[in-house]
């Protein structure tokens, strides 16, 4: 990490701290400052990982909800933003396991279960511009067990570095290093390239 | 020198996430194997997929939604007369100043109820405690909610868990009580440790907030009036 992003992390946590502080003191902006900053990277998430726009507001909402009440104990162990995310990808996990009991989770070794959404027709240099490769994109990644979604969501739509992907998920850096890679080999399958 | 490189490694070396020296390596090996360069190259499309996807821009009304929803669970402040109070009993180590204090807001609150009326209205901690068996002629009196409180005196209610529940101090300590449930004797008492207050928290984890500054909870949970505390029962 170099000295620019210490620095950007240590302005973070003190905006963080003091938001905190504030919101521990009653001030009712603090939480409302908080909710502006993350909204949409929460909504984003919960989208990315639930797979619909409704359950998605859902999600947010509740999520938030968690965030109101614990936000006092915050202790600045981690940034704001990767404790946020450990909130959403938790409760996202409660919920959407909940709501679909059937759903199996594919086995992170074997990759089984993978089936294939390319289209044949077309080059995957065409592909990679053209309008609907987008939505085959969010067709597969939807087809990813949740395991490897969260990691290639929070990498690769959210832009974590490893280290915070660590920490919002509580695993060791090879792991999330490892998860990454099988996610995107499997979503590399489902798209057929 | 590398035989093939992992995915891990393609993967880690495409993000940047991998020391200079295997970095190099990779680098290296990239330059003289064609294979790993097509995967490599298979997953930087892939990758790029992804980051083209944009950011799903929240509904509009969600933001108000969710500040509604903060705003029923936040602990709504207490009436104003609460501070005084606590001023007047806070003074330290001042015991003329306090008494006289005290006696003087004593003097004016019963002044004040008198002349309006309110002495009549019998006290909400009495349908909370539980009360001798009233012989069957006697007329059962429900304490109704205030509904003409002076305007200093505003009543503090919370929305927690689709239910509105009405702020008591009472001689036996403080207690939110559902509305509606006003002059009702809790029939069970349940704390908050028990299994069957652990069940209650689980179901609707927004008492916790209620019960956490010590107050107690009634509300109707299984058809009957329970008094959930934080402390053992």
């Amino acid at each position: 990490m170099g000295v620019a992003t210490v620095s950007a992390v240590v302005r973070d946590l003190d905006l963080d701290l003091e938001l905190v502080e504030r919101h521990r003191y009653g001030d009712v902006r603090a939480f409302n400052e908080v909710y502006q900053r993350f909204e949409e990277m929460v909504y984003n998430l919960a989208y990315r990982l639930a797979g619909n726009r409704e359950e998605a507001a859902d999600l947010t909402q509740e999520i938030f909800l968690r965030v109101f009440r614990h936000l006092g104990s915050f202790g600045g162990r981690s940034t704001l933003k990767t404790w946020i995310f450990r909130i959403a990808v938790n409760h996202c996990r409660d919920r959407l396991s909940r709501w679909h009991p059937l759903t199996q989770p594919i086995g992170e070794d074997t990759g089984e279960g993978v089936t294939a959404y390319a289209d044949p027709g077309r080059g995957p240099e065409e592909l990679a511009v053209a309008a609907d490769e987008k939505r085959r994109v969010e067709q597969a990644l939807t087809h990813l067990p949740q395991v490897f979604r969260e990691v290639v969501v929070l990498r690769d739509i959210e832009g974590l570095s490893y280290e915070e992907i660590a920490d919002v998920l509580g695993v060791r850096i090879g792991t999330v290093r490892s998860r990454i890679a099988r996610g995107r080999d499997q979503l590399r399958a489902l798209l057929g390239d | 020198m590398i035989r093939h490189l992992s995915s891990e490694q393609l993967s880690a070396y495409l993000d940047g996430e991998v020391a200079s020296p295997e970095s190099r390596e990779i680098e290296g090996h990239l330059a003289s194997c064609g294979d790993c360069r097509d995967r490599f190259k298979s997953m930087q499309r892939t990758v790029s997929g992804v980051w083209r996807l944009e950011r799903a821009a929240p509904p509009p009304g969600l933001s108000t939604r969710v500040r509604a929803e903060v705003a029923a669970v936040r602990r709504p402040e207490v009436f104003p007369g609460r501070g005084l109070v606590s001023y007047v009993f806070g003074l330290p180590n001042r015991p003329v100043l306090r008494t006289s204090a005290a006696m003087g807001l004593a003097l004016v609150l019963s002044l004040f109820l008198f002349t309006n009326g309110l002495e009549h209205r019998t006290g909400l901690q009495e349908t909370l405690v539980p009360a001798p068996a009233m012989p069957a002629m006697v007329e059962v009196v429900t304490v109704e909610p205030m509904v003409d409180v002076p305007f200093f005196l505003p009543q503090t209610t919370s929305k927690v868990a689709g239910r509105e529940f009405v702020w008591r101090e009472l001689r036996s300590g403080d207690v939110w009580v559902q509305r509606g449930l006003e002059g009702q004797e809790p029939a069970t008492h349940v704390s908050a440790q028990s299994p069957q207050g652990r069940e209650l928290l689980a179901r609707y984890s927004e008492l916790g907030l209620l019960l956490a500054d010590g107050a107690r909870v009634v509300l109707r949970y299984r058809l009957e009036t329970v008094e959930l505390s934080s402390k053992g029962v």
